[in-house]
């Protein structure tokens, strides 16, 4: 597996920051050289403060050629840009927001106006070359895109400018160097020499990782692998959403807005079929790892990485060299759900000994990084490094977890070292056990907590949640209609509630969005109203082969 | 005489040990992976699955590093006849030429290519710490350049001897040399283990 690591908001880009640590030394003042990242992966942080880009010196500016970059979405937007007045003065939202501070419907209403108003799409795509929707069209095809198997090196790439000569000529269509210093290496020690050229590796998946608190990283996922969907619908993209600790955090923002937004987006991402959004979430539980390193956010970060390590390590054994192949991994993952799975990881390591296996996977299901049953996964993916027996430990997995023996995939990866390492992926470790929600240490319970302090914010603050500054009225009764409307966002969560409580799966059925009501009730208006079910069919008719027949669409 | 004879052994059995212990490692670490597997594969697979990029900088400096250990090495033993009653100076058509010591460094780099180029390509087979890298990419050219300088100058004077200066050449030489090593011996050593 050869994933692209997208780091999404502040706490995906310091996660991401362990994966791209530079493993080679150089001179910072005349650095030359590949930047070269843990078994030469690649990697961006995607972020929408630039403040935060600024204060840090690890990621460089992508658009200016550096590695590794970050990319600040609504960069794209410029200040006095019509869009961007259009949908402020419409719904009250600004594209140009400097982070969304624990407001997780805050980038899902954003990109919803992009997919939904004709007119935004209209007035976007005049402004930014026919793309409709720019800030994602930004992000995948000048931050993400360019790394990975899919992109073609023919084609030009640029939304909202011209090509340059120099863009052509060294990067292909990106990125723009944006000076000479930055073609002959001497930008800030991180020219971005990682974008691929012909010969070298691209990433065969996207891995997004991000804390699900609400901000940035919680508001990108769901509509940056919808839109990657449009264009890709087997792709494998995974994420790794970290659920933010209980009690204040180090923001001071409440435990239930929170939750609120890792119940919008778990709704969000969990809600669509294979093929429509990701391929699975790995979830983790800072509350877990906050308890394990003592609150060092550095050392969670780094354990992270060091949990997530076995599944990028590419040292497969001799007789297995295309096992985790992405492809592969993501059937594997989806065989038999019909919706993208939840994965829990449990990882553990000790230094090798005779017959150790039993004790590696012990150890592993000891140190789940979220709270479960591992007798309730319905399937598990071991990711075991070092001189291990395949039967001892698919056999020690089975003993601890009643997992079928078909049910257990291993991957074997070679170590470097007498350490020995497994991450144990659990898919979907609940349901099938009524009022598990009220044993301690289970799926149902943590998730009962989240999803309870989710609908507890939403009944006492909605002044807070509707009365954001600068919402028009418009925005203010859709997103009322959105969280306390009949199969709004607070009937999905009563009714996740009550799954939790049965032991029923899957928890979400159907996802949500803000504006839906708006576009639905004016289709049915028209259609009663003003047209008879044959002209309508006609209009369709006539509205699919224009669409089908225009050339802008159809070069696309 | 016979005291320096011995040191030059000593670099070497030095060098030696490292092989040695690289091919027990990965001797061992193919049986071993053989019992878990039910599928023949050479060591050449294995060390396919084995490599890891080090990095373009650091494996530059390992290669440069490397192959001026050697000169080094050459320098302090070869460059008079003192130590082994043979030197490069007794070759006097060479010898006598402005561009002696760049004809005395090319030889020695051309004879032992095979030799520093393999040991640096062991570097991809090796978790390198980074601390080892930095090490061998700040610490080791410096100190193998004036080990170098040192011989040279001895190359100079002579027949006058110095044997002060011998010793600092030949213990920056060593100490040099044990830390392009390291990696090997670390890797290795804690598989062995």
């Amino acid at each position: 597996m050869r994933p692209l690591i997208v780091g999404i908001g502040g706490a995906g880009g310091r996660i991401v920051t362990e994966f791209l640590i530079n493993q080679d030394v150089g001179f910072s003042i005349f650095p030359l050289g590949e930047y070269l990242a843990v078994w030469d992966i690649k990697g961006v942080w995607l972020d929408s403060a630039n403040q935060d880009a600024q204060n840090q010196t690890f990621f460089g500016r992508l658009e200016d050629g550096m590695c590794p970059g970050y990319i600040i979405a609504h960069d794209i937007i410029s200040p006095d840009s019509g869009i961007r007045d259009y949908i402020m003065k419409t719904y009250g939202y600004d594209l140009k927001a400097q982070g969304y501070d624990r407001r997780a419907e805050y980038l899902k209403a954003i990109f919803e106006i992009f997919e939904k108003d004709n007119l935004a799409k209209h007035r976007a795509a005049m402004e930014f070359n026919g793309e409709e929707n720019p800030l994602l069209s930004y992000v995948w095809r000048r931050g993400i895109r360019p790394y990975t198997t899919i992109y073609s090196a023919h084609k030009s790439e640029h939304i909202g400018e011209k090509n340059t000569i120099l863009s052509d000529i060294f990067g292909r269509g990106l990125p723009p160097f944006s000076n000479i210093s930055s073609i002959f290496g001497l930008s800030r020690g991180k020219v971005d020499k990682s974008i691929p050229k012909k010969n070298e590796k691209l990433c065969d998946s996207l891995l997004f990782i991000a804390s699900l608190g609400g901000g940035t990283g919680t508001g990108f996922i769901n509509p940056l692998s919808r839109y990657v969907r449009c264009e890709e619908r087997s792709f494998p993209i995974f994420a790794l959403g970290v659920l933010t600790e209980r009690g204040l955090d180090a923001r001071r923002a409440l435990e239930g807005q929170r939750d609120l937004a890792a119940a919008i987006a778990l709704n969000d991402l969990l809600a669509k079929r294979p093929g429509e959004g990701i391929d699975a979430l790995v979830l983790m539980d800072n509350e877990i790892l906050t308890k394990m390193y003592m609150g060092n956010y550095t050392n969670i970060n780094k354990a992270i990485f060091q949990a997530m390590e076995p599944l990028i390590n590419p040292m497969n054994y001799p007789d297995s060299y295309l096992q985790d192949d992405s492809v592969a991994l993501r059937r594997s993952i989806l065989e038999k759900v019909e919706f993208p799975p939840i994965l829990v990881p449990c990882y553990f390591q000790k230094v090798h000994n005779e017959h150790g296996e039993a004790e590696l996977v012990m150890g592993a299901l000891e140190n789940m990084l979220y709270p479960c049953d591992p007798k309730r996964a319905d399937k598990a993916l071991v990711f075991v490094k070092g001189l291990v027996d395949r039967r001892k430990i698919a056999n020690s997995i089975q003993k601890c977890t009643c997992i079928n023996a078909e049910e257990v995939l291993i991957y074997r990866k070679l170590s470097d070292s007498r350490k020995e390492e497994i991450l144990i992926l659990l898919r979907n470790p609940y349901g099938g056990s009524p009022g598990a929600h009220t044993i301690e240490g289970t799926f149902e319970w943590r998730t009962h907590q989240v999803i309870s302090a989710a609908i507890n914010y939403i009944d006492e603050n909605s002044a807070n949640i509707l009365e954001f500054q600068g919402y028009t009225e418009f925005t203010k009764d859709a997103i009322r209609k959105y969280l306390y409307g009949e199969y709004g966002l607070r009937d999905n969560l009563t009714r996740c509630l009550e799954n939790l409580e049965i032991g029923a799966s899957p928890l979400f059925s159907h996802s949500l969005e803000i504006f839906f009501k708006k576009e639905r009730e004016k289709v049915e208006l028209t259609a009663s109203s003003e047209m008879s079910l044959e002209a309508l069919r006609a209009e369709i008719k006539n509205i699919v082969k224009n669409i089908l027949d225009d050339e802008k669409i159809n070069r696309k | 005489m016979r005291g320096e004879i011995s040191l030059f052994f000593i670099a070497f059995l030095l060098l030696g040990l490292a092989l040695v212990m690289h091919k027990i490692h990965f001797y061992k670490l193919y049986s071993n992976i053989s019992c878990l597997i039910d599928f023949k594969f050479s060591r050449k697979e294995l060390i396919k699955v084995y490599r890891r990029p080090q990095g373009s900088n650091f494996c530059s400096l390992a290669i440069v590093s490397w192959s001026l250990l050697f000169i080094c090495i050459a320098s302090l033993f070869f460059l008079t006849p003192e130590i082994f009653g043979f030197g490069f100076l007794n070759l006097v058509f060479i010898a006598s030429n402005y561009l002696n010591l760049w004809i005395f460094s090319l030889l020695v780099l051309i004879s032992t290519a095979l030799i520093y180029h393999n040991i640096s390509m062991m570097y991809s087979l090796y978790h390198i710490p980074n601390i080892y890298k930095v090490i061998i990419f700040y610490i080791v050219p410096p100190l193998l350049i004036i080990s170098l300088f040192i011989s040279l100058y001895l190359g100079t004077v002579y027949p006058s001897i110095n044997y002060l200066y011998w010793s600092v050449s030949y213990i920056f030489m060593l100490i040099g040399e044990i830390l392009l090593l390291l990696p090997i011996y670390t890797g290795a050593g804690d598989m062995l283990r």
